[in-house]
């Protein structure tokens, strides 16, 4: 019955429950859902996470790799954001390239954690001018009921915090580049209280 | 017909150059120059739009940001989405039921403010179309320098180094905030701030948006 109104007449099902300040969900309005979070579900990737946010579910997966400092700045690695809501996440998506919303969110995102400096891309770097990290933050969202950005960035703290490089050793002479997965040093964060 | 306005009173916003009608074609249009930063807006609408695009109880509006470069980036789709919810609250859209409005936005010059630029033309464009608008709009753009200092409309290097750029749209009755964006980190106290000093200088596009229907308009 409820779904008809809400279909019919949304202002009016909406203002009802306003006016009792509460939601159609039963919160207040300075209520927050709740968030469960798990750390490194996936295997395959660097570091992962899983953070459910009332019904939004948002996976966020890292994936390490090397790559060559760009010339203007050969002190600094890359920190590479995307994010990708699937068709099953809602039914205004489709399958197919990105949609602008995706984008929009994508860009945000890379805003958020770029500008706020929570990883000193410095640290990224293993050798000025040669070598330095590039982090593949993916972060798919698998069901979207409302509050995307704030998930999406819930999971991507989560995995970062959760990173740890490898180790590389480079030999000059031979040019020769080693990677020892073993033996990890965790990425500094920085976080102002 | 063209207007200028090197009137800069005590703000220092950079003069403003436009011309209405400025393409043949378009239903609205409008170039606008912002110092050097320039930008063309063309507006088209009510517009036949497939089905599924159609909304029944207003129209859809569709923005589309050109870069001088050519290819669409992410980026763009970012500008176009706030361009868009700018339109759309000063738009009368349920008077345009089922039909589509586009807006075109071309960058020509980008040296600083090519956002605000965009959208104050944009609105220049929507007034030119004689499409019915719940309000007029205008924006201003400020930097936040290393020191918290204030800059209002920074040119590009200057921007491009500062801690952050904030951007503010107001509309014309009440000088009520419609939109504001921002990129890089900056405190309550220096939001607070640039604010107030947006809105301030907000009146110097509003005069000059009531400077150029003037001219134009001239039986009123």
């Amino acid at each position: 019955m409820s779904e008809i109104y809400k279909l019919i007449h949304p202002v009016k099902y909406f203002n009802d429950y306003i006016s009792r300040n509460v939601r159609p969900d039963g919160r207040n309005f300075y209520e927050h859902r709740n968030i469960k979070l798990n750390v490194n579900s996936i295997q395959a990737a660097e570091a992962s996470a899983v953070v459910k946010c009332g019904n939004t579910t948002v996976i966020c997966g890292i994936k390490l790799e090397l790559a060559t400092p760009k010339a203007e700045d050969p002190d600094a690695g890359f920190l590479v954001t995307n994010v990708e809501l699937l068709p099953l996440c809602s039914s205004k998506f489709r399958p197919g390239p990105p949609s602008d919303y995706a984008q929009v969110i994508s860009n945000i995102v890379s805003d958020i954690v770029i500008n706020s400096q929570c990883v000193d891309l410095k640290d990224l770097c293993i050798i000025s001018d040669k070598f330095a990290w590039v982090l593949y933050c993916d972060i798919v969202c698998i069901d979207n009921d409302g509050s995307l950005v704030d998930a999406c960035i819930m999971a991507l703290i989560s995995s970062l915090k959760t990173l740890s490089l490898p180790t590389v050793s480079y030999d000059e002479e031979t040019e020769n580049i080693k990677v020892d997965t073993k033996v990890r040093t965790p990425l500094k964060e920085y976080f102002v209280n | 017909m063209g207007v200028e306005s090197g009137d800069t009173k005590e703000f220092k916003l950079k003069p403003m150059k436009c011309e209405l009608n400025f393409l043949s074609k378009s239903d609205g249009s409008a170039i606008l120059s912002q110092g050097d930063t320039v930008a063309l807006v063309s507006v088209n609408g009510p517009l036949d739009i497939k089905m599924q695009s159609q909304s029944i109880e207003k129209s859809t509006i569709e923005v589309l940001f050109c870069t001088k470069g050519g290819k669409p980036s992410v980026p763009d789709r970012y500008k176009e989405s706030i361009i868009k919810q700018t339109c759309e609250t000063a738009i009368l859209g349920s008077l345009y039921p089922r039909s589509g409005i586009t807006i075109t936005i071309q960058e020509l010059e980008d040296y600083g403010g090519l956002v605000t630029c965009a959208l104050n033309c944009a609105c220049l464009a929507l007034l030119n179309s004689g499409l019915a608008m719940r309000h007029v709009f205008a924006a201003v753009c400020c930097a936040v320098d290393e020191l918290g200092g204030l800059v209002l409309e920074p040119e590009q290097p200057l921007a491009a180094a500062a801690r952050a750029r904030l951007h503010f749209v107001f509309e014309g009755r009440n000088r009520t905030l419609v939109s504001a964006f921002s990129e890089g980190s900056y405190s309550e106290v220096a939001y607070e701030e640039a604010l107030e000093k947006c809105r301030a200088a907000s009146e110097v596009v509003f005069t000059f948006y009531r400077d150029v229907v003037r001219k134009y308009s001239n039986v009123i």
